[in-house]
């Protein structure tokens, strides 16, 4: 008798586990994503953040506490600072290039005509090359003797003689900041076409009507409630151009003479070269603050709906 | 129904110098991976390939030990695109149709995780992975693509879950459907353009990434394709000394797998990367 009773209720077991998690189905579905933010970008932040407290190496989870000691040296450091005047050059840059491209590309794209979809795939195409992808193809086009670029530009009278396009101290990051925003000029141009046509067809009609030019239709209609599109897309890709890492390594490693230093890179660099976990921490610490405190900026920016 | 706007001649003729300049870097480099050596150094370079030459691409898979390398991207992708898609859209149906204590809190923190750069964590992630025995294998380079990538996903499907009607949602719930079967029967088939926008974005992401790939694999067996290319393009390198031939083939091999999942999920990519950013 006990054991057909035990029997029963094991057999309805499954039964009654799939009714137990359906009704609570909305807390369950999210703990799994919880466990994977938390355990692999979360925890290790928290531990970044102690860590720029210490003096480690790398490998070792715990070092000395030495208070402030790596924000001192990082303050006082040429290094840091030329790190941190590079970043904000390089995101201000590569973000205005794009956003200036982007506008005029974004209004024809928006346009209804024959082809549209093969200009949208051909804009995407440098969207979806790697970052080594990118570096071997401007490797390529850049080099100082056989580089197409120099070829061309010396053809048309544009350039005398051939440049180190990735080796003078000035125009390399200018090169950077342009190739960064050929990766991404795509990213940006869709979100204004997704902005661009949620602007209603009776509010160009009625600009039409008043007489509205070229100039004045654009300036006093499309911008202005083009404006939290703009913005959306300049968070997106403001946290993201701050931390860019990929082209730099790849192209400079920050040379020449630190011209192109990052934050990203240097940070790397104290890390995995030098071994120095603590101070390494303390500029992570750094860039996670700046990037977080950009973000609010740009929320408190955004008009509320 | 489906009206054309008149475009003017100069705006086709601006929009083309766009697309050359998008398309021209990338096909210059698969052009040169089709040149024999001597052709490929010769100046001023020459257009077009005099013959369609593949020992380049023998050679890159040959030379630079491409073979395994591609293998672990396929697998690495793959695994990790599957799993986003699995957790991310369990994540974003909850964000989207429950109420619990928590639930807009743990939806913003998982936006904020998304803000954190992964090179401000790589040193404890480098601590864990050793910790774990998992450092320079495929299994970490998996989870932590997983992570970083999760919280975009999670945004994508609850945007899109949020346009799927209440009512059909009641009715199935009325039918005697439960939350489980609502969910797997309703509304991702309704919404199975978010799995196109997820999984397109999530592959070339994986695929493409660098950084975490080459600090997390030492040696050649979780070694991943963009990892592979590193050291034939350091700074250090020179060109001129090297066959920019084979380089230019492997860079090709890199791009070439994406080209059929862009091509199908090409109204995805498009409609999905706008409707992502924008009904947020």
């Amino acid at each position: 008798m006990l054991n057909a009773k035990w029997a029963s209720t094991y057999l309805r077991l499954p039964r009654r586990l799939f009714k137990g998690v359906d009704d609570h189905f909305g807390p369950l579905a999210v703990l799994p994503s919880l466990v994977v933010l938390v355990g692999f970008v979360g925890y290790p932040a928290v531990q970044t953040i102690i860590l720029s407290f210490q003096r480690a190496r790398l490998g070792e989870t715990s070092g000395t506490f030495i208070g402030l000691n790596n924000y001192v040296q990082a303050f006082s450091q040429h290094q840091f600072w030329n790190a941190m005047r590079n970043t904000f050059i390089f995101t201000g840059g590569t973000l205005s290039v794009e956003l200036l491209l982007s506008i005029p590309i974004a209004l024809a794209l928006s346009r209804r005509f024959r082809g549209n979809a093969l200009f949208r795939g051909a804009v995407l195409l440098p969207y979806l090359c790697a970052s080594v992808v990118v570096a071997t193809i401007w490797k390529w086009w850049l080099n100082d003797t056989i580089g197409l670029l120099n070829y061309i530009l010396v053809l048309v009278r544009v350039i005398k003689r051939p440049l180190v396009w990735l080796g003078t101290v000035h125009l390399t990051m200018v090169v950077l900041i342009l190739i960064s925003a050929w990766t991404r000029v795509s990213v940006f141009t869709l979100v204004l076409i997704g902005g661009l046509q949620t602007i209603p067809e009776e509010v160009h009609e009625a600009a039409a009507v008043d007489g509205a030019g070229r100039f004045q239709h654009f300036f006093r209609i499309t911008l202005p409630l083009l404006t939290p599109y703009i913005l959306l897309a300049l968070v997106l890709r403001t946290t993201f151009a701050m931390r860019e890492f990929d082209l730099i390594w790849l192209l400079t490693e920050g040379g020449p003479v630190g011209s192109t230093d990052l934050i990203s890179t240097y940070t790397y660099r104290t890390a995995f070269s030098v071994f120095e976990a603590g101070y390494a921490s303390a500029l992570s610490s750094i860039l996670l603050i700046v990037t977080f405190a950009v973000s609010a900026i740009y929320l408190w920016l955004m008009p509320r709906r | 129904m489906f009206r054309r706007d008149r475009v003017s001649v100069t705006t086709y003729l601006q929009l083309a110098f766009v697309c050359v300049l998008s398309v021209l870097p990338p096909l210059w480099v698969f052009v040169t991976s089709l040149k024999t050596g001597p052709e490929v150094y010769t100046y001023p370079p020459a257009l077009l390939p005099r013959s369609l030459y593949v020992g380049n691409y023998l050679a890159a898979f040959r030379e630079f030990n491409i073979e395994p390398a591609f293998l672990n991207s396929v697998v690495v992708s793959t695994t990790a695109t599957l799993a986003i898609l699995l957790i991310g859209a369990l994540a974003g149906y909850s964000h989207s149709r429950f109420r619990y204590v928590g639930n807009t809190t743990l939806f913003l923190f998982a936006l904020a995780i998304r803000m954190v750069p992964p090179i401000t964590v790589l040193v404890p992630l480098h601590n864990l992975g050793r910790t774990l025995g998992l450092l320079n294998t495929l299994h970490w380079l998996i989870l932590v693509n997983i992570a970083f990538n999760l919280p975009t996903a999670i945004w994508i499907f609850k945007v899109f879950f949020d346009q799927v009607p209440q009512e059909l949602l009641d009715s199935a719930c009325i039918d005697g459907c439960g939350n489980m079967g609502t969910f797997a029967r309703i509304v991702l088939p309704l919404s199975r353009g978010s799995i196109g926008v997820v999984t397109i974005l999530m592959f070339v992401a994986v695929w493409n990434e660098f950084l975490m790939a080459r600090t997390f694999a030492f040696g050649t067996e979780a070694r991943l394709l963009p990892a592979a290319l590193e050291p034939l393009l350091g700074v250090g390198v020179d060109i001129m000394g090297m066959h920019w031939g084979h380089v230019a083939a492997a860079a090709t091999i890199i791009i070439l797998p994406l080209w059929p999942i862009a091509i199908f999920f090409q109204k995805y990519l498009v409609s999905g990367m706008m409707a992502g950013a924008l009904k947020s």
